[in-house]
């Protein structure tokens, strides 16, 4: 057989299997497209405007050489959101797996040290009972609420969150897993996440 | 003579600007819902997994929305949301293989079988390296010609017809001994 037949043989078995595939179809709505299109183009406007103010805000403060003590944060992002409260407390909202560093540092100026992974479980369960114990942190499905005051000195917040599988649905359901890292103590990673939800004790 | 104001121009300007956004929209949801069902089928023949190619064809249209004066001029529209898909999937693969490296239990929930998915031809192309496949689609199933398929994928068509001449013997061979296919995957 030369190239040519072989061609248009496999070209007609490829064909016809493409049309044995009639009965699928893509249902979702070019709008939820060009709304997730429009979201991430501002997404990219809007990161780069924050690091740049969160930057230039740490430039200023060097310069004037003002004490660098947390500072009231309120950073809105398409993918999460931080905010301080006259109270104290620090509120960070997730809605996308996306910018941990980014979000490290914000917490960071808040007064919150964090350890923040979007792809790997990174708290174990005596590092989550150890933030339980100390009430620093309350968790709900899609936010954490923090007292930063409450956090042990030297400890790092672990906020780790991972994707996971919901049986073929098309998005994933992330695993929320938070802990505390006493000081002096490193963390270990692995994607075997399961769901520890912190609640004050 | 009486010319247009300061406040009409500017006027007339932002109504223009939404204008082009709204002839934009219009345009890519044409594309859109005319290709779509194609484009699904063709990367779900290359994948095999429905989810994931729901998955990756939306996002190859999400990208192609986002730079969509570049892609409504493409000469081959939906070529370039196929390659696309197919690029995002070596980089669900290349996540995936990290991910489950790390700790080897992430297994994707099986899809419901299909006889053209499970089909001799099917698993053979999806056997098939990415490069010789992405030749094989554009080719075969797209129906773009040597030069076409050449400018996409950014190499010359000496180059396509090399991957073309070797992905047809690799087909061939499982077409004429289907339990190949079989013994290869549960390598």
């Amino acid at each position: 057989m030369n190239d040519d037949t072989a061609l248009a043989d496999i070209r007609g078995a490829l064909t016809e299997a493409r049309d044995g595939l009639g009965h699928v179809r893509l249902d979702t709505p070019a709008e939820q497209l060009m709304a997730r299109g429009r979201r991430r183009r501002a997404r990219r406007r809007v990161v780069p405007a924050a690091a740049g103010a969160a930057a230039g805000s740490l430039a200023l403060g060097l310069a004037l050489g003002l004490p660098a003590g947390p500072q009231p944060v309120h950073v809105s992002l398409a993918a999460w959101s931080v905010s301080t409260s006259s109270g104290g407390t620090v509120t960070v909202t997730f809605h996308e797996l996306a910018h941990p560093g980014l979000l490290r540092r914000t917490l960071a100026k808040a007064g919150v040290p964090a350890l923040v992974s979007f792809r790997q479980s990174c708290a174990t369960q005596p590092q989550t009972q150890a933030l339980a114990s100390t009430g620093a942190a309350t968790g709900t499905p899609d936010s954490l609420v923090i007292q930063p005051a409450s956090l042990p000195a030297g400890s790092k917040l672990i906020i780790s969150i991972l994707p996971t599988d919901n049986a073929g649905g098309p998005l994933p359901l992330p695993t929320f897993n938070f802990g505390l890292l006493a000081a002096g103590q490193t963390a270990t990673c692995s994607s075997a996440g399961t769901l520890h939800v912190s609640s004050p004790g | 003579m009486d010319g247009p104001t300061g406040h009409d121009v500017k006027g007339s300007g932002g109504l223009g600007r939404c204008k082009g956004v709204e002839q934009a929209a219009t345009e890519f949801a044409s594309f859109y819902a005319a290709d779509r069902d194609e484009c699904l089928r063709v990367v779900l023949l290359n994948v095999g997994s429905r989810p994931l190619a729901e998955d990756l064809v939306e996002e190859a249209f999400t990208r192609a929305w986002m730079a969509w004066p570049k892609v409504r001029q493409h000469p081959a529209r939906r070529a370039w949301v196929v390659r696309t898909a197919l690029n995002a999937h070596i980089s669900w693969l290349r996540r995936r293989r990290r991910e489950v490296a790390l700790a080897g239990h992430d297994v994707a929930a099986a899809d419901r079988p299909d006889p053209v998915l499970d089909g001799d031809l099917a698993t053979a192309l999806r056997g098939l390296a990415l490069r010789q496949r992405e030749v094989v689609t554009l080719r075969l199933l797209l129906d773009l010609d040597t030069a076409a398929t050449a400018r996409l994928l950014g190499i010359s068509p000496g180059t396509v017809g090399v991957h073309l001449h070797r992905a047809l013997a690799t087909l061939r061979q499982h077409l004429s001994d289907p339990s190949r296919s079989e013994q290869e995957l549960s390598r």
